[in-house]
This record gives structure tokens, sequence and C-alpha cells, in this order.
């Protein structure tokens, strides 16, 4: 007990020691390169007491050097239902070290947070800052929060931004010696240090010196990039209930108790499943059936409250309000199916492009979404039940190509949500135009959009009021002046969705004349515009996230009498990541390109950098190509 | 009753203003709406909108508004789901709080030929504290699907009756029926103002006796509440708006709320029974007394301020003028504080003056009321101007309406009878300059004869100057040197880009469009520091020289006006630009040795208007050089919708103009 009391001593004297180190003169020159903000000092403490009581103790302090910087002096942090926040404190410090301001209390801002989509969050967020305009200077907080379940436990994550170096960060767990805490370190070059004292283990992580970095185009994603430690637990307490998450298997099981007695349905709704079901011959077509008949039905509401975050209304409730959100859709759909005899799961997903996300070697809760899985043979059936429009079968950008939890009978199990390659997404264009002898142009415009490709164009369908979709036709294409006189869309939904656009456009004075000369730029509508410096040494490796294929051949029939003077050279471009064609002709009073890029969904090494500058380089030029007519002397 | 309807014609039709629902009772036939204003774009139809405005004495000492409101909305489609959620924001001051009541939805669909209500559940009705001072009520409606009727009623307490709620009669949304009814009593005189492109139809004034308890209470520990009685007629005024086309916000609009059908009220007079009246709001010179005995806004800067003594012998060291004195003041503020706020026209609560300047940080007023203290301090004569910025809509050219004010900035009388106006608030801003946001016409300007100065975007006058230079060297190089004097905004804007930009960023943005000209091989940046001045920037590129037998070339560069701002085919209200425009350019050319010109464009002046604007383009050639001159002119930012068309089409001129292309052939 006594080595316990010295051990807090001790760190309460380093705690107090900091303060007379905040001079900017202090930080070495490598972490004031490529910085805006620098991390002084960070001393993050967890004392997980009890799997319903768990302390966060944060302390860190910043010096911001410019304006740009000035992102990370504001101090935010939330609670909730089940998580509260206390004993906000901070001071503000110049240049020199010298304290010329504390936080007052009334100067916290409370606040409810949003999401920007969600009816409603019990989530609140309170908010200072200091609002200092002299740079460079030293803002630093300390705060508490205590976690009333041990579900969701903090990780640590020292470096915040892109030109955020770190001079000193210390995370250190404190649990019960017999607890299996568990852990992920990412990024990290020094491991934990641990110690036993009476009864309670303590692990320690310290990162010193972290410099910058600099965004770099096509770079991966942030947290392959910074440093980090996640923390799973075994055994926990959430709101009400108790789970285990060591392996994904029992993480499932806690879902299953959430889940449990949520999915019966009213009787009209039974004998709804019923009529639509009865008719239909195979698994495919009464999903299909199902899955339009709750698109039909029901609309998206997101109401996020304490335990509700990740309990889904029962189904009896989607059914009556005909609403819920992607949890109460998703159990919702699962009891639909279950009805007609068909076994669906609930299957948890962490969507879009957020942190973390589902590893498999590390089961712990990044997750902010839910869709809804019918195995099928070797071709499982999956669904969005959040969009009225989404096919069946599609996941594309937002929850495709990734691990998700899969809640089976008995437990959870990592499944692959479906993959989207270069020939999945795929946008073939054909533009049958005239330019008269003005110069302006009236053409046809047709495109197949597949797979991700296709995504705009769905929610220009369905997403945008006519307006809004005309709007953004007319000013979307890159023409300098035009209008878009009618537009037509065909689809075709499937596990790859296919849409077919057409438009008939007008655009004045589209060649540039002068005097017996015309100028066109044939490649209408598909410039790259991706202009790749070279002038730094690359340091990450090169991530190209999305694999596409593009092809288009415009053909514009040109005034009679016209021949051509000038004429852009085809160019062929062939990597190991991309492949790119483009080929200019003139015949028969006709002005004809051809052109056809693919790009991989892969990953490079940096010092492939280099190529891929060149390759969009020669790209760019190509595809601004002019072809100079010009009339021939009567 | 003193009513001002400030830009509607009222007109009365007896026969067709019934309304045409009967609220919480939903028919077969109610689901099919025909109306001209339903088309492929409307995704839901407000079929009515009733709101209604009545005075009761409160227990407070004063009286409280109750605000009804009932609508009706029918869903088209899935789009139009969204007007099936619902938010209210309540107010509160601390003191009196705004109370919802009676909070009733359902929604009613058509199933089988027969109708079917849901009702909304109480618990699924939300309150979010947003802050301090609002809260929102939101909810959505049950069982929502294509073709829903949707209803919700609400009745509002408020003893804010400053503001009596205002009305809109148009939104996102067609609507067939808008109705806003207001009892007032006698005794409260309110401003009325309308605004819009939309017909409003006044049935005649109904007037009725009414009585009002007022209950003052009493603070001591024995004393009983006084009961008041005050009896008085009561006017009833309606306002309807019938088939309504939804408005949508389009390019060059300072704010849709300029544009909107509404009424809008303003407590001016009381007028209670033997007394003599009494104004509320009635006159600028009025609220301007008013306004400057105020602790946080007057007083402020008409105090002594003594403690400022020292700082400011510092911050004005070595000015020897009045002005110079001035510009040392703006200066200090203004590279020293940091704006929290981009509202205010007061001072904030709970902040002292001292407070502000030792934080150095605070809102807008906040810190332009200390810039005239600080002013003020030093014997220079400095007054506040109160205006509201272009998003916050226009403010009223005649009434004092306060609400629609909601910035400050800082009239200085300089010593020849000059004026400048000052906004400390924005970094790198120069002395004398405004943002184009504070371009918003009617400002007031606030001393013992309070009066009106018109900041407009007419006179905000963007001027810029490019002179390309190109010729060739003798080691076979094409040789380039560009000239930019930038406006006083893009001035502005370049000092904030350039604030947070590597060197890289600047040479693409200098080099931007200039591609042709080859690589950028130095530049300069002249008045970078020298906020008060514009920037001169300077840029040097060079290449090798052309080999090819015939060379197009573009003679505007980066400078063409590349695309049409002017996107959209109609326009259904005026177009409002942040500012005037002129932009010269001018080019001279060395024709490269071995070449010649084998065609130039040809030199051209249209008008736009009459003299409202001007582009003008000019281009001659003789056997060693190309000149060039264009020339934008747009001598006003307002322009009316009958005009929209020909300054698209004047636009459209200039894109098409300056695409045009220079051909040069290798002599034989």
């Amino acid at each position: 007990m006594k080595r316990l009391i010295v051990f807090v001593f001790l760190c309460q004297v380093l705690l107090s020691g900091y303060a007379q180190q905040y001079q900017v003169s202090l930080i070495p020159d490598s972490l004031l390169r490529n910085a805006d903000a620098v991390k002084r000092m960070e001393e993050m403490q967890i004392q997980f007491k009890a799997e319903d009581k768990v302390i966060v103790k944060r302390k860190y302090a910043i010096t911001i050097l410019n304006e740009q910087g000035s992102k990370h002096a504001q101090y935010q942090n939330s609670y909730s239902s089940l998580e509260g926040l206390s004993d906000i404190s901070g001071n503000l410090y110049d240049a020199a070290g010298k304290k010329i301001k504390s936080v007052k209390r009334r100067d916290i801002a409370d606040l409810s947070s949003s999401d920007g989509f969600s009816l409603m969050l019990d989530d609140r967020i309170k908010v200072h800052n200091f609002n200092h305009n002299q740079y460079p200077y030293t803002i630093e907080y300390e705060d508490q929060q205590q976690l009333k379940g041990s579900y969701f436990l903090p990780y640590w994550s020292p470096v915040d931004d892109e030109r955020f170096s770190v001079e000193k960060s210390m995370f250190r767990v404190e649990f019960p010696a017999g607890y299996d805490m568990r852990y992920k370190e990412l990024n990290l070059t020094d491991g934990a240090v641990s110690a036993e004292v009476s009864n309670n283990k303590t692990l320690q992580w310290t990162l010193t010196g972290k410099k910058a970095f600099v965004f770099e185009p096509f770079q991966p994603p942030f947290n392959e990039l910074a440093p980090a430690v996640y923390l799973g637990a075994s055994s926990f307490y959430f709101g009400g209930f108790n789970g285990n998450m060591k392996t994904w298997f029992d993480f499932g099981k806690f879902q299953i108790q959430l889940n449990k007695g949520k999915d019966e349905l009213p009787d009209r709704i039974k004998a709804d499943v019923k009529r639509i079901v009865t008719p239909l011959a195979t698994t495919e077509e009464k999903v299909s059936g199902l899955y339009a008949y709750m698109q039909q039905n029901t609309r998206y509401i997101s109401v996020q409250l304490g335990i509700g975050g990740w309990q889904p209304f029962e189904a009896k409730y989607v059914a009556n309000n005909r609403y819920g959100d992607c949890k109460a859709l998703s159990n919702y759909m699962v009891s639909l199916l279950k009805e007609a005899g068909i076994k669906a799961h609930y299957v948890i997903v962490n969507a879009g492009n957020n942190r973390m996300g589902l590893r498999e070697d590390f089961p712990a809760p990044y997750f902010n979404h839910v869709i809804c899985c019918v195995p099928n043979g070797k071709d499982s059936i999956w669904l969005e039940c959040t969009s009225q429009t989404s096919p069946a079968g599609y996941m594309g950008s937002f929850t495709g190509s990734r691990n998700a939890l899969l809640v089976g009978d008995d437990g959870g199990y990592v499944v692959s949500t479906p993959y989207y390659r270069e020939a999945d997404n795929k946008q073939i264009r054909l533009v049958k135009g005239t330019v008269d002898k003005d110069g302006n142009l009236q053409a046809t415009v047709t495109t197949v959009f597949t797979g991700i490709q296709q995504e705009e164009a769905h929610s220009l369908i369905h997403d945008a009021s006519n307006s809004d979709r005309e709007k953004y036709l007319n000013t979307a294409l890159g023409l300098p002046t035009y209008t878009v006189l009618k537009h037509s869309y065909a689809e075709n939904p499937g596990k790859i969705p296919v849409i077919t656009e057409t438009l008939e456009l007008q655009a004045p004075s589209f060649a540039s004349m002068t005097g017996k000369r015309l100028f066109i730029q044939p490649n209408l509508f598909n410039k790259s515009r991706t202009r790749l410096s070279s002038e730094t040494v690359r340091k990450f490796p090169v991530v190209f996230s999305l694999g596409y294929t593009d092809e288009d051949s415009v053909v514009v029939a040109i005034p009679n009498g016209y021949t051509a003077e000038s004429l852009p050279k085809p160019v062929s471009i062939q990597t190991d990541f991309a492949a790119y064609t483009i080929r200019y002709t003139v015949e028969n009073n006709k002005i004809i390109m051809v052109r056809k890029h693919t790009r991989k969904k892969m990953r490079l090494d940096a010092s492939a950098y280099k190529d891929v500058v060149s390759y969009y380089d020669q790209i760019i030029r190509a595809d601004a190509g002019r072809v100079v007519l010009v009339k021939k002397e009567e | 009753m003193s009513v001002c309807c400030a830009i509607c014609i009222c007109m009365y039709i007896q026969a067709q203003d019934k309304l045409p629902v009967k609220f919480g009772k939903v028919e077969p036939q109610d689901f099919t709406i025909t109306s001209e204003l339903i088309d492929a774009n409307t995704n839901a139809v407000v079929v009515a909108d009733i709101g209604k405005a009545e005075f009761l004495g409160n227990n407070k000492g004063w009286f409280s508004i109750l605000f009804k409101r009932t609508c009706r909305i029918k869903i088209i489609n899935n789009k139009g789901f969204d007007a099936a959620k619902v938010v209210i924001p309540l107010y509160s001051n601390g003191e009196n709080v705004e109370k919802i009541d009676n909070l009733k939805a359902a929604t009613y669909n058509l199933e089988n030929g027969s109708v079917v209500s849901t009702k909304l559940e109480s618990k699924e009705v939300f309150e979010e504290k947003v802050n301090k001072r609002f809260t929102r009520v939101k909810f959505t409606h049950p069982a929502v699907k294509e073709g829903s009727i949707i209803e919700f009623s609400y009745t509002v307490k408020t003893d804010f009756i400053l503001h009596l709620q205002a009305w809109e009669f148009q939104g996102k949304y067609p609507t067939l029926w808008s109705e806003y009814e207001v009892a007032f009593p006698d005794f409260f005189i309110y401003t009325i103002l309308a605004q819009g492109y939309v017909k409003l139809i006044t049935p005649p004034d109904d007037v009725r006796s009414g009585h009002f308890t007022v209950n003052v209470p009493n603070r001591t520990a024995y004393g009983r509440d006084d009961l008041y009685s005050i009896d008085g007629s009561i006017i009833y005024r309606k306002w309807i708006a019938k088939d309504v086309p939804a408005l949508q916000e389009e390019a060059f609009t300072s704010t849709i709320d300029n544009h909107i059908a509404k009424i809008e009220f303003q407590l001016s007079e009381y007028r209670f029974p033997n007394q003599p009246s009494q104004t509320v709001m009635s006159s600028w010179p009025v609220i301007s007394e008013r306004m400057l005995q105020r602790e946080d806004f007057g007083a402020v800067y008409t105090k002594a301020n003594n403690w400022l003594n020292d700082d400011m012998k510092q911050i004005t060291k070595g000015a020897s003028t009045p002005e110079e004195k001035a510009r040392k003041i703006y200066g200090f503020i203004r590279d020293n504080f940091k704006c929290t706020s981009e509202y205010g026209i007061y001072q904030s609560d709970l902040v002292s003056t001292k407070d502000i300047f030792n934080k150095k940080s605070g809102s807008v007023s906040d810190i332009n009321l200390l810039l005239i203290a600080m002013l003020r301090h030093e014997s220079l004569s400095a007054e506040p101007v109160l205006m509201s910025l272009r998003d916050r809509g226009v403010v009223h050219p005649v009434y004092p309406l306060m609400d629609r004010f909601n910035y400050l900035i800082c009239e200085l009388k300089l010593d020849d009878n000059k004026y400048v106006y000052l906004d400390a608030t924005k970094p790198m801003l120069g002395f004398g300059k405004l943002l184009p946001s504070s371009y918003n016409g009617t400002a007031w300007v606030l001393n013992q004869q309070p009066l009106d100065v018109n900041i407009t975007a007419d006179a905000f006058k963007e001027t810029t100057n490019v002179s390309l230079f190109v010729s060739n060297d003798d080691s076979g190089n094409l040789v380039s040197f560009i000239t930019s004097e930038l406006g006083d905004h893009e001035s502005y804007k370049f000092r904030r880009f350039h604030s947070a930009a590597s060197r890289q960023d600047i040479i693409k943005r200098l080099s931007s469009g200039m591609g042709e000209l080859g690589e950028v091989v130095a530049y300069t940046l002249d008045s970078l520091a020298l906020y008060d001045q514009n920037i001169i920037q300077t840029v040097d590129f060079k290449r090798k020289n052309f080999e090819e037998d015939i060379v197009y070339i573009s003679p505007m560069m980066g400078e063409a006006e590349k695309e049409n701002p002017f996107k959209s085919a109609t326009r259904y209200y005026p177009v409002e630009m942040p500012y005037t425009i002129d932009r010269s350019y001018s080019l001279t050319m060395e024709i490269p040795k071995g070449y010649k010109v084998d065609e130039l464009p040809k030199s051209t002046r249209v008008m736009l208007n009459g003299d409202e604007g001007m582009f003008e383009y000019l281009i001659s050639a003789n056997s060693s050089q190309i000149l060039l001159k264009s020339k934008i002119l747009i001598k006003k930012a307002k322009f009316e919708q009958d005009d929209y068309e020909t300054l698209r089409n004047f636009f459209g001129f200039i894109v098409k103009k300056h695409a045009e292309q220079i051909v040069l052939k290798k002599a034989n």
C-alpha cells in the first residue's frame, strides 16, 4: 500500500512539473517541422474499477503554432446517460510558458450533439475555447469521464491529425489483476510496460518525439498511419446487460441477448408476408418481394438513446410507426423473412470510412451500422434496410468490400461483405453530337453506370428532387455553358446495379471559332483532373481504394468544308495499376475520340509513386487534346 | 391600429376564402388533391397551414401571446417524407421560457378505401436542449407512406410580446392555403411588414370587445397579488395566401429570406385606456437614445474608460495625426483579437469592456464596440453603425426593427469630413474596408441624431488589372512577365490563402491557366502585409520557344471567363451579386521569330442594358507585335429578374469571345 502512495505522489510531481515546461523554445526543431500544433504532454489513465465502473482521466497540453493549428485549441468531450463527464479544468499559456488564463466554468458551453441525420440523440457535448490569437500559445486541459459500463473502452491515439507532432504522450490502463484486459497496438515501436501492484495490474505505453507527417495524395487511411492502442473488454456490463467479447463468437452472443424477443410481428403484417411469398417460388424471389415490401412501408428515422444506441426497437414498433433506424429496420427485415420461413441474420458493420472497423484478431465494438444477410448457398443476399431504393443484394461503397459481424443463432461470425472491383464499377459513355457552323453543339449522351459508379446516378434518381437533379445536371458536366434539354434514366437493379442515363444537351459556342478555324476539345466529359506533385519524397504507400473502368466514345459531326489541321496523337499507357488509351480521328466530317481508362483497387509501395505521377501527367495532357479544323479555301 | 403593408397590395375576395379543410377529419376524397402547383417536382404539398395569435394577461404582471398552429400536409412521394419531421424551436432568456402545449399529430392513410389514422404517441416527442437559450421540440409522424396525409397542431405560450410570431406563407413545398390571424388588443400597436411576390388576401377586420386580467405578483412576505382588469377592443385581422408556389434558392441570392412571402410584426406603441400612449418602437431617435444609455451598448464607449490610459499610450505611440492614431488602434485590434462570434450588436452578457480588452477575444460587437471606445478615448469621432449581414436579409429602410440587425461596425469621421467604416474583427482586412457580406444596403449610425447610411453592393467596386508581356530571348526561349493588381476582395482572399499556403500552393495558384507560358521562374507579391493596399503580383514564366509549324494561342490565358456564372435558364427573383466588376486585361506579345500571324480574333464591344455594363475586346497586330485589351465592366450589383436573360447572354458572349485563339504560322 505504501508503494502505491509513493507512486501516486510521484505521479503528481510529474504532472505539476510539466507546467513550467510549456515554453515554445523547448520544442525540438524536428517536431516543429511541418507542424501546425505540437502535443507537449498527454496523460491518459484508464481505471477499470469494475465492469460497470471505468474512470477515464485525461490531461494534455498542445502548443498551437499558427492559425491552421488553432483547430486543436478547442476542448470538447461528450457525455450521455451512459457516461458522465466532470472536473473539466484548463489553462492557457503564452509562448514563454507563462500562464495567462484559466477555464471558468461559465465559459464551458453545454450543447446537444448532432450527427446531422438523427432525429434524437442523448449525447451531449461540453466545449471550451480560449480563442487566443497570439501564436504560438499552449492550451492545457484536464477532465474525467465515468463510464457506467465497459462495452466501449477508450482508445489512445496521441497523433490527432496531419501536421501534428507529439513531444510526449502516455497511456496507462489499470485493472484488477484477474481481469483479462485485451489490447491492440497499431503503428507503435515501443510495446507496453506492465506492472502489478496489490492486485492491480497496469499497462503503460509511451510515445515520444513523434514527428508530424504531411498529407500525401492517395495515402493509406489515417488509422493505418497513426500510432494507437485500442482496448477490448473481456467480460463487461452495458446498460443493464452482461456480456463477454473475448471472441467475436461471444460478442455475437451479447447481441443475441439484446435482440431477444424483438421479432414478433402484428397479425396484419404476418398476413402481408403470407400474401407476398405464397405465389413466389424461389428464395431469391421471396427475399426480393419482402425486401421491396419493407422498403415501401418504412422510412429511416434515427433515434439513439442510451442502450438504444445498440439495441433495436422491436419489429412491432417498426410495423406500427413505419419507421426505424438501421437496427430496427434490419431486425424487422429479419423478422419478416423468419415469418416466411427464410433464415436471415442481423449483421453489424462499420460503414463508410470510419476509424478502426472490424479486425478479425481483435473483437471490439467499432461499428456504426447494421445490415441484413440472407445465407443462400454460395451467394448470400445482402440487404441495406435503411434505404427505400437500394437494390436487393447491393452493398456498394457504404458497406461493401469489408468484414462484418454476422449474428448467428449461437454467437457471432466474421463474414465478408461483397467486394467490388474495377470490372464491377464501370462507366461506359457514348456521345453523339453535331457542331454547327457557329460552334454550337447538340448532343445525346448515353452513359451506362454500374456498381459503385452508379451510386451518384442512383442518388440523383431517388434522393434529389426533380429540380435539384436538373440543377445538378446543368452544372456538373464540366462544360462552360450548356443546357440539358432532356434527361432520362433506366434502372436495372441487381447485385451489381446498372443505370443507363440519357441526356440531350445543347452547348452554345462549345467549339471556339476564330476566323476560318474551329477549335474542339472532343473529350467532353471525362478529363482527368489528378495532378500530382513530384517535388517531395514520397513517404507512404499509394492506396487506390476504388477500382474502376471508364470507356468514352465521342462522335461529333462537324460542318461541311472543314479539314483537320491539327490532331492530337494517340496515347497508350500500360502500368501495373492502371491502363489508358486515347485515340482521335477525323473522317467523313466526323471527329471520333475513343478513350479507355481502367484503374485497379490496389496498394503500391512508396517507390512506385513517381510512376503514378508520370501516369497522371500523361493522361491529363492526352485528355486535353484539341482538334483544329480549318475551312478549305474556296 | 397602425398598419403598414409595405409591399403587397391587399385585396379581398369574399366568395372563396373559406378554409377548404376540416382538421382532424379526413375523408377518402381528401386524398385526391388537384392543383396546378402540383407537378413532377412536387414531393409534398401543404394543404392548409393555419396560425392564430391571441393575447392574454398573465400572472407576471404583463401579457403573454398564445400562438396556435394547425397544419395539414399531403405527402406525395418518399422524397416528401422530410415534411413529416417537425421541429419547433422554443426560446428562453432565463427568466421567461416559451412553453409548448397541446402538441398533437396524426397520420391518415387510405387503406382499401377507408381512412386509417395513426396518432403520434407522446413518448415519441423529444425535447432537445440545444443550449442555454434554445430548446427544440422534435417529432416525426408515425405510419407515413407515399400518399399519406399528415396533420399536426400545437400551442406555444410566449412572454416575448415585442416580436409577435411572424408567418411565412411560402416554403419548400407548394402551399394551397396559408392563413394567419392575429387578435390585436387595441392597446398594443404593432407595425406590420409584408414582403414577397404573392398576393395576400385580407378580409375586413372583425372588432370585438375583450377583457384581460393581469396578475401582478407581490414580492413581499405579506402582501397580496394585485389583479388588474383591462377592457378593450380586440381587432381580429387575417391574412390569407392561396396557391403559393414553392420557393427555391438560386445562385446570386443574398438570402432567400429577402424573397419569401411573409409577414412580420414589431410592437411599436402601448395605448392603455386612460393613459397617454407610450412609444415602444416608433423612431430611430428614440431607439438611438435608449441604445446610447444601455450598459452593453452606448455606455461601453461613452464612459471615460480611464483604465485604457496606459495601454493607449503604447498602442498609439509614434502617431502624429488623428488618422495615424486611428490606423494604429484599428491595426492593434485587428491583429491581436480573435473574433468568436460572427454576429451581435450588443456587448455580450457578463463581460466588461476591460475583460474583452484583456481576453483579446469577443463577438463582433464586443470587438467593434471596444474599437469605438478606444478611438473615442483618443478623442476621435467614432460612432457605432448597426447593420445586418447579407445572409440575414435586408433591414427595413424606415422602421427600427431591431431583430433584423445582427452586425455592428464603426463609423469614423476623419478631419476633412471624410467618413470611413471600420470592422476590426477580420484579420488582414484593410483600414476602411469591409467584406462583401457587410454591403447590405441600409445601415444606421447611432448617435444623438441617428442617420441612415447606404452601404450597398453597388458601391463595392472590385477592380482588377492584369498585364501580360510575352517576348523572345536570344537563347530560343519564350519569356513572359505578368503583373496583376488585385481588387479589394481578391486581395483579402489572397492574403487569407497565402497565410496557410506552401510555396507549392502559391505557385500553383499563380500559374493556374498559364500552362502555355511554361514554368514559373520567379514571382513577387507586393503589399502582402500592407493590408490597406491592394496586392500586386508579378510572375515570370519561361519555356522553350515554339517549334510547331502552326501555333495556337489562347490569348486570355488564366484571365479568360471560362464559365457563364448564370447557369439556370430562368430566374424567379432578382439577382444579387456581391459587388460590381471592373476587370481589365492586356497582352503585349512579341511575335516569335520566324512566325507570322495567320489569324486573329475580331475586335468587338457590347453594352449591357444601355450603360449598366460593357465588354470590350480589342486586338491588333503588326509584323512584330500583337496587342490585346479586354475589359469587363458591370456597374451595378443588383439586377431585376427581367434583366436576367440579358445578363446571362452578356456573360455567354464574353465566355465565347475569351475562348477565341490566335494562330501563328511559320513564315516561309
